[in-house]
């Protein structure tokens, strides 16, 4: 198991979740840039991040390296096929790729960053469905991915499911 | 930079996204809603993006989302 860096809205997506303790059957600690947790409003998510700071298994850090979050900017700013991160995941990018811990994150922008910047290739970026796949086994699988659509408005990509062998 | 086959499968990802979030969406609870909150929730079924749409509505990414739900537009990823 690995400690990683979570943004608002993987928490904001799993307080609507039956289930949000699943996500340490993987992680035994999460990371998230105090700046990111200022976006966090509702009270479920208040409550779900209450209960894991007081567990401090929810650790919320500084923002680090300003450096490496001006270069994505540039990135962006040069190459417009280049995916935008917004600003609340651009710093817990940076915080992912700076620890070497994986990101955990609903956008989609950051993982495309990592397909297409050799420099980032190493950062891992987990999202929902990813983390659901990690920590249930097969047999119970399809029937976490119903109820977390269910319970938090989500759908998965088609490709994704079908490729999980997901039927339903 | 990016290769177009690479382009192509993140236009063909961001349009099946687009239509299950067209198809679902409540678009009376949608068009009854004031300004800004209309722009925005129209914006998040274009684009899917969270945190833009917050800040057209000028709410935080949870509040918004709250709206999201209430509006029916599903996330897609």
């Amino acid at each position: 198991m690995t400690s990683a860096v979570v943004d608002a809205c993987l928490i904001i997506n799993w307080s609507l979740f039956s289930e949000p303790d699943r996500i340490k059957r993987a992680f035994n600690r999460l990371l998230m840039p105090e700046v990111t947790f200022e976006e966090i409003k509702s009270e479920r998510a208040k409550a779900l991040s209450a209960k894991w700071l007081s567990e401090r298994y929810l650790v919320l850090t500084p923002v680090i390296d300003e450096g490496e979050v001006s270069k994505i900017l540039s990135l962006i700013a040069i190459y417009p096929q280049v995916p935008i991160i917004d600003p609340p995941e651009l710093y817990a990018f940076v915080l992912a790729k700076r620890l070497r811990i994986p990101l955990l994150t609903d956008n989609k922008a950051p993982k495309r960053l990592t397909e297409v910047v050799p420099e980032y290739k190493e950062v891992a970026v987990y999202d929902s469905l990813d983390i659901l796949i990690m920590t249930s086994p097969r047999e119970e699988l399809n029937d976490v991915i119903e109820r977390f659509m269910n319970e938090t408005s989500f759908r998965f990509s088609r490709r994704r499911l079908k490729s999980l062998g997901y039927t339903r | 930079m990016i290769s177009e086959e690479i382009i192509r499968g993140w236009e063909e990802e961001d349009e099946e996204a687009r239509e299950i979030r067209r198809k679902n969406a409540d678009w009376k609870f949608i068009e009854e809603q004031p300004e800004p909150l209309r722009s925005a929730l129209k914006c998040f079924v274009e684009l899917g993006d969270l945190y833009v749409a917050s800040r057209i509505a000028g709410l935080k990414i949870d509040e918004f989302n709250q709206l999201r739900i209430k509006a029916r537009i599903p996330m897609v990823i």
